[in-house]
């Protein structure tokens, strides 16, 4: 599980302004916490449509892997709880080094082809039945047409290292100095209203 | 403050938790004509009726949704993912014989069809848990509206700005915007349900709008408290199941128990209702001598409005709760069961036919004058055209022998029954004479 506070200087002391002033924090802290979704999903979003760096057919990682499992599941008084439900996503966040699960090797697609299908174990049955790994070599192939040679598809590798991924969230300064505005705004409006 | 956490979606995983398998041949089209409330509860998948492939999915599923991890290789632990769920669905449907194995969507181990299974649900149990928590009141009072939006491209999109504009949908500065609990997010729904996805294979979903934002648009107006979105999604409770096999009709029995009533060709979801109805037909029927009254809970404030309008002032109704006793149950069932009812104009009650009362005192198409003081008729017709009936006393408070307390007032269904499709002047509605309504009185036993 990992966790990330947002937190600002500014978000900081709209918050202490706002336990002074408000006798009930919820509906704030819940505004902030929807917010906090809200700006993330569409960060998620963007990170979609700049699609496939490869140019490959698009899977839409960042948003139904990530985007679509972003939600607030909690508020109280004084915290808000917003779960990106992807340990994928929390791999981009962190980077590190992927070992095989599941199988001997990790299945590296080398063509859009392989990309587009998934897994090897994911291929149907008519498909993967033409896999096969030449002999003396690190690859899953499948025959050319016509019987001559084979295509790579899978490049097989023991393990990977990915980068983390620096973008994965948005500035998280910036971030946590937009909901310290919001808080600004929200704690203004209530104070106003209880003079008006 | 707020934080944000690699983390499970609770509701997520609750309600993939809560659906049971339901295995039948039905077809897509044909899970689309039952009641919503039956689809929620149920987990298919169009003409699968293997049960063991089903609960395979909805373990691996709920896997996915809770994050855990399961065995991998050499001791290793894996979460699952796209791709290890097809994998292993698949294996499952090989060795339960489902699916051809030609590909294709309607081929249960197709890459495709297991690919949109996995997709759909766990897309779909995300979407409820975030609509979950938008229903919470600090939540709806800051993020009120919602606008319908386009997530990913798809070669040839629907036309959705049509389809909102025939659903009733309005239009701020070009955008499709309603409020959470407006029922057009229902009536765009493939799947009669507000929350995305709103059909197969759509790009398309839903943004927050903002208090600030929505007041702008004039999507709300400044300050009005919104109301949460109807938790049962503004469901029609009922279907007609004409078509539907005989085995599709046993698993639902098998599987939902009295929670749905199968009765002439009508299928209707009652509930839990249903269920303390049918325990209380089988303690009467073993044992005819039993006394024993089952709370229902009170009525609908709507349909309380329109009892109190027929019964008039004089009982106080503050509290009342709608009761069924087993000396009621005894009684329509000697009078209207099989082979002892004599009007030929209605039609035998079954044990089915009364575990669908609930329907008629939450959801009555009309209130009418009982043949009694402080009586009244709640009658319903379902979708197969059959009439059902209530007739059901309002009984006054009651001083508890103490003289401290009085007991509720109950709306006890007194007597039931029901006519045939074809009947003439089954009833009238409100409004019109209440003589003219001779059918439903000569009904009556």
């Amino acid at each position: 599980m990992i966790t990330l506070a947002v937190n600002s200087e500014r978000l900081e002391a709209a918050l202490a302004l706002a336990a002074r002033r408000l006798a009930n924090t919820r509906p704030l802290v819940a505004k902030l916490g929807k917010t906090l979704e809200v700006r993330l999903r569409a960060h998620f979003l963007e990170r979609d449509r700049e699609g496939n760096r490869r140019g490959w057919p698009r899977k839409h990682f960042w948003n139904r892997e990530v985007r679509q499992n972003t939600a607030l599941v909690a508020v109280s008084e004084s915290t808000a709880v917003v779960a990106v439900a992807s340990p994928a996503f929390a791999h981009k966040l962190e980077g590190g080094t992927l070992r095989p699960k599941r199988g001997r090797a990790l299945a590296i697609p080398l063509t859009a082809e392989a990309y587009a299908k998934g897994s090897p174990r994911e291929w149907d049955p008519a498909d993967r039945a033409l896999l096969f790994r030449p002999k003396g070599t690190r690859i899953l192939a499948v025959p050319k047409p016509g019987g001559d040679g084979f295509e790579p598809m899978f490049a097989l590798e023991g393990a990977v290292t990915q980068e983390k991924d620096p973008r994965a969230l948005p500035d998280r300064t910036a971030m946590a100095d937009e909901l310290g505005a919001v808080a600004e705004a929200h704690v203004a409006r209530q104070v106003e209203g209880l003079q008006a | 403050m707020a934080e944000q956490l690699v983390s499970p979606l609770p509701e997520a995983v609750r309600r993939l938790a809560s659906k049971t398998p339901v295995a039948t041949r039905l077809r897509t089209a044909e899970w689309e004509q039952l009641p919503v409330a039956v689809r929620e509860r149920a987990l298919w998948s169009a003409g699968v009726e293997s049960v063991r492939f089903l609960v395979a999915m909805q373990d691996k599923l709920g896997k996915r949704l809770a994050l855990e991890q399961e065995a991998g290789t050499e001791g290793r632990t894996a979460y699952v993912d796209r791709g290890s769920f097809i994998a292993d669905a698949r294996s499952v449907a090989v060795a339960e014989g489902i699916g051809t194995g030609k590909g294709g969507l309607t081929d249960v181990q197709s890459r495709t069809r297991l690919g949109l299974i996995y997709d759909f649900q766990t897309r779909q149990a995300a979407e409820f848990a975030r609509w979950r928590m938008g229903a919470d009141p600090d939540v709806l009072d800051a993020y009120p509206a919602q606008e319908l939006v386009r997530e990913e491209e798809r070669e040839a999109p629907r036309d959705w700005a049509a389809r909102w504009a025939a659903a009733g949908g309005r239009f701020f500065e070009g955008r499709m915007i309603a409020l959470k609990p407006d029922p057009i997010w229902t009536r765009i729904s493939r799947f009669g349900t507000p929350f995305p996805p709103y059909d197969f294979g759509s790009g398309m979903g839903i943004q927050d709008v903002s208090r600030e934002e929505a007041e702008e648009l004039g999507a709300v107006a400044p300050g009005q408290r919104v109301e949460g979105p109807d938790a049962g999604f503004g469901d029609r409770l009922e279907a007609s199941v004409a078509e539907l096999p005989e085995q599709a009709r046993g698993e639902f029995k098998r599987v939902f128990g009295d929670r749905v009533s199968v009765a002439g060709d009508s299928l209707a979801w009652v509930g839990e209702k249903g269920t303390l109805i049918g325990e209380l037909w089988d303690r009467t029927l073993a044992d005819p001598g039993v006394d024993a009254v089952v709370s229902l809970g009170p009525p609908r404030p709507p349909v309380l409005e329109r009892i109190r309008a027929v019964i008039g002032a004089g009982r106080d109704t503050e509290g009342i709760v709608d009761t069924v006793s087993s000396k009621d149950l005894n009684h329509i069932r000697n009078t209207h069961a099989e082979g002892r009812e004599t009007n030929p104009a209605n039609l035998p009650m079954t044990r089915e036919d009364l575990v669908r009362i609930p329907l008629l005192l939450d959801k009555p198409d009309d209130v009418l004058p009982g043949n009694h003081p402080a009586t009244v008729r709640l009658v319903r017709r379902f979708l197969d055209g059959t009439v059902y009936y209530v007739e059901a006393y309002v009984t006054p408070k009651t001083s508890w022998p103490s003289g401290m307390r009085k007991a509720p007032p109950e709306l006890r269904t007194k007597n039931a029954w029901k006519t045939r499709p074809e009947g003439p002047h089954l009833y009238v509605r409100n409004g019109d004479q209440k003589n003219r309504s001779t059918g439903a009185k000569e009904s009556q036993r």
